[in-house]
This record gives structure tokens, sequence and C-alpha cells, in this order.
């Protein structure tokens, strides 16, 4: 390693020397991550034995769907869900999400009954007016300009 | 007498012709390694088991596509370490098994379900985060990591049973020791 002498003479870094340490414990670190590996993956001989005879026993009869796929299977889609399950749930949390916040109600849409019956209402009052609610205040007006005029016709002119 | 053996089968039609019987001469000589190697993959004592099984039967019904320009026991790590990942593709939960894994060193029995000294060995710091450091590596660094570190195997048999090349596996190898030296080194 560049700055280390091992007589730590000229050139000597501690710098190097910690980093020689660091080495040293990383190996030994790696060390025990293999020991640890090899002692957890340690079966007494009836686990090795028991595994061989189910492996002879499959091998005797010879199907797509051994008892080990299908065990394996149905233990993977007991843990797994169809995609579709997942996806209609997730699909209704969200809705219920949306239905139920408080920051954003759904503005509720009134269906009352009486609503349309009103407006019905206003619609025949509209059709028997002679004239439309929008022009009302000219109709009081040509009115008054009207009985204005008839009580004009009735005053005779001065001479 | 050794039964034949695949690798030493010469011609297609020995092969064929292998016995259930000289299999098991096979699976007793690897079963171990096999099982330590997707244990090591998988986390996962039962799944190990079950993975295990599956690839000596997967190995003895594709016997007929081994073409022998790798060895025996290449052949099956190679079977076992596409079913690992596979299986750990697989899994939906993936992401909160290795969180769980992050935290808890537990999840690897022992031989008798026991704490052992060896159990109580892997509580020590070091290895938790080297175990920590592991499960942030890609699938390939990982693997090599696992086949050099775990299974002492050169990188020249990592080269074939990944069927890499050399110069790729050892970029692996140097960068997952990096990751996993440096996250040690960040959290003392």
């Amino acid at each position: 390693m560049s700055g280390y002498n091992e007589q730590r003479g000229d050139g000597w870094k501690p710098e190097a020397d910690a980093s020689m340490q660091q080495q040293d414990a990383f190996a030994v670190a790696l060390g025990q991550f293999r020991e640890s590996m090899h002692e957890s993956a340690k079966r007494p001989d009836a686990f090795w034995a028991r595994q061989r005879v189910a492996i002879r026993e499959h091998l005797r009869t010879p199907d797509m769907a051994h008892p080990i796929n299908a065990a394996h299977r149905a233990n993977a889609a007991h843990q797994r869900p169809p995609a579709l399950i997942w996806a209609a749930s997730g699909l209704m949390l969200l809705l219920c999400v949306l239905l139920f916040s408080e920051k954003n109600p759904i503005p509720a849409v009134s269906f009352a009954a009486g609503a349309d019956h009103d407006l019905l209402i206003e619609v025949e009052r509209a059709l028997r007016r002679q004239c439309p609610d929008a022009l009302a205040p000219a109709g009081m007006l040509s009115q008054e300009l009207a009985a204005d005029v008839m009580q004009t016709e009735k005053i005779p002119p001065r001479k | 007498m050794e039964p034949l053996s695949i690798a030493a089968a010469a011609t297609e039609a020995e092969v064929r012709r292998i016995d259930p019987a000289d299999f098991d001469w096979i699976v007793t000589r690897h079963q171990k390694q096999i099982y330590r190697i997707l244990l090591c993959l998988v986390r996962d004592a039962d799944a190990a088991d079950t993975l295990t099984q599956e690839c000596f039967l997967r190995a003895f019904q594709k016997h007929a596509s081994f073409r022998g320009d790798a060895s025996l026991a290449t052949w099956l790590v190679r079977i076992a370490i596409n079913m690992g990942r596979d299986h750990n593709k697989n899994r939906r939960w993936a992401f909160w098994r290795r969180l769980a894994r992050a935290n808890n060193l537990e999840r690897i029995p022992t031989s008798d379900g026991r704490r052992s000294p060896e159990q109580s060995l892997m509580d020590s710091e070091s290895l938790r985060l080297i175990f920590s450091a592991i499960e942030q590596l890609s699938e390939q660094q990982k693997t090599v990591f696992l086949l050099h570190i775990v299974e002492e195997m050169p990188l020249e048999e990592i080269a074939a049973t990944l069927r890499l090349k050399l110069g790729t596996v050892k970029s692996h190898l140097f960068r997952a020791r990096a990751a996993v030296r440096n996250r040690c080194a960040t959290h003392r």
C-alpha cells in the first residue's frame, strides 16, 4: 500500500495503518459470514435422507404436475392471490377514499322529485304569459305607456 | 464402483439410460451444496428445501440437454441459481421480505431450531451490516459475491456457472465487496 513502510521509516503514514486494520476487520467479518451461512445450512442426516427419498419418489412418477410442483404451486397460489383480485381491491379502496374524503367531497346531486315538477309549472306559466319573463319589465312599461296614451286622448287639446 | 453419472456418459444414449438409482448418488453428493446456495439466495429454509428437490428433478428431466461442456456441479449450481432468482422474482412481497430480513437476522434457523453460539455470532453488528449490504446488491453482484465468499468458488468456475466473462465476474465481485465494505465502514 502506498505510503506504508513496514519498517515505519520514511514515508510511513498512520492512515495506511488504519486502512490495513479496516481491511483485516473486513476480512474477518467475511470469514464470520461464511461460517454463519455454512452453519445455518447444516441439517441432521435425517433431513437429507428425507430429501433424497422425496426426490426418488418423484422421479418414479414423472409428471408435469408432480406433488412437489403441485404443492409448491398451491402454496404459492395461496400466498399470491390473483392479480385481478388485487386490482379490484385497490380500485375499491381508491373509490372509498375518494367518496369519503372530507377535503374534496364529491358534490351530491340533488334528485328531489319536486324540482322537475316546479320546472314544468314555470314553463307552463311562461307559455301562458303573453311575454317571456325577460321582457316582463318592458311589458309593464308598455302597459303604462298605453294607459297614458289612452288618458291623453280623452283630454281635449288646448286652443 | 461409481454408478454411471451424467458427466461420465459418453453418448446421448448412455445419458438417456441414466437410472434414478444412479441419480440418487448424484443427489447425495451435491444436495448439501445446492441447499446451502439456495438458502443464501432465498433466505427461507422451507423454500430452500422445496427448491433443492425441484432443482434435482429439473436436472433429471433435462439431463438429455446436458452437453458436458461444464462439470456436473457447475450445471446443478446453475440450475439452482436460476430457480432461486425466479423464486425471488415471483414473490409479490419481495420488497417487504427484504425489509424484514434487513432488520431481522433470525429468519435463518439453526440445525435444531434453537439459537446456537453460531447464531449468537450472527448477532454481531458486522454480520448484520453484511446481510443488509448484500440485500442492496444487484442479482448478479449478489450471486457472484455469495458464490465466491460462501462457497469459496474460484472466479473461473463462477464465470462458467453464470455464463459470464471472467472480467465481468471480477467487476461484479469488486463492486460487491466495495459496497459491502463501505456499508460496514459507514455504520461503525
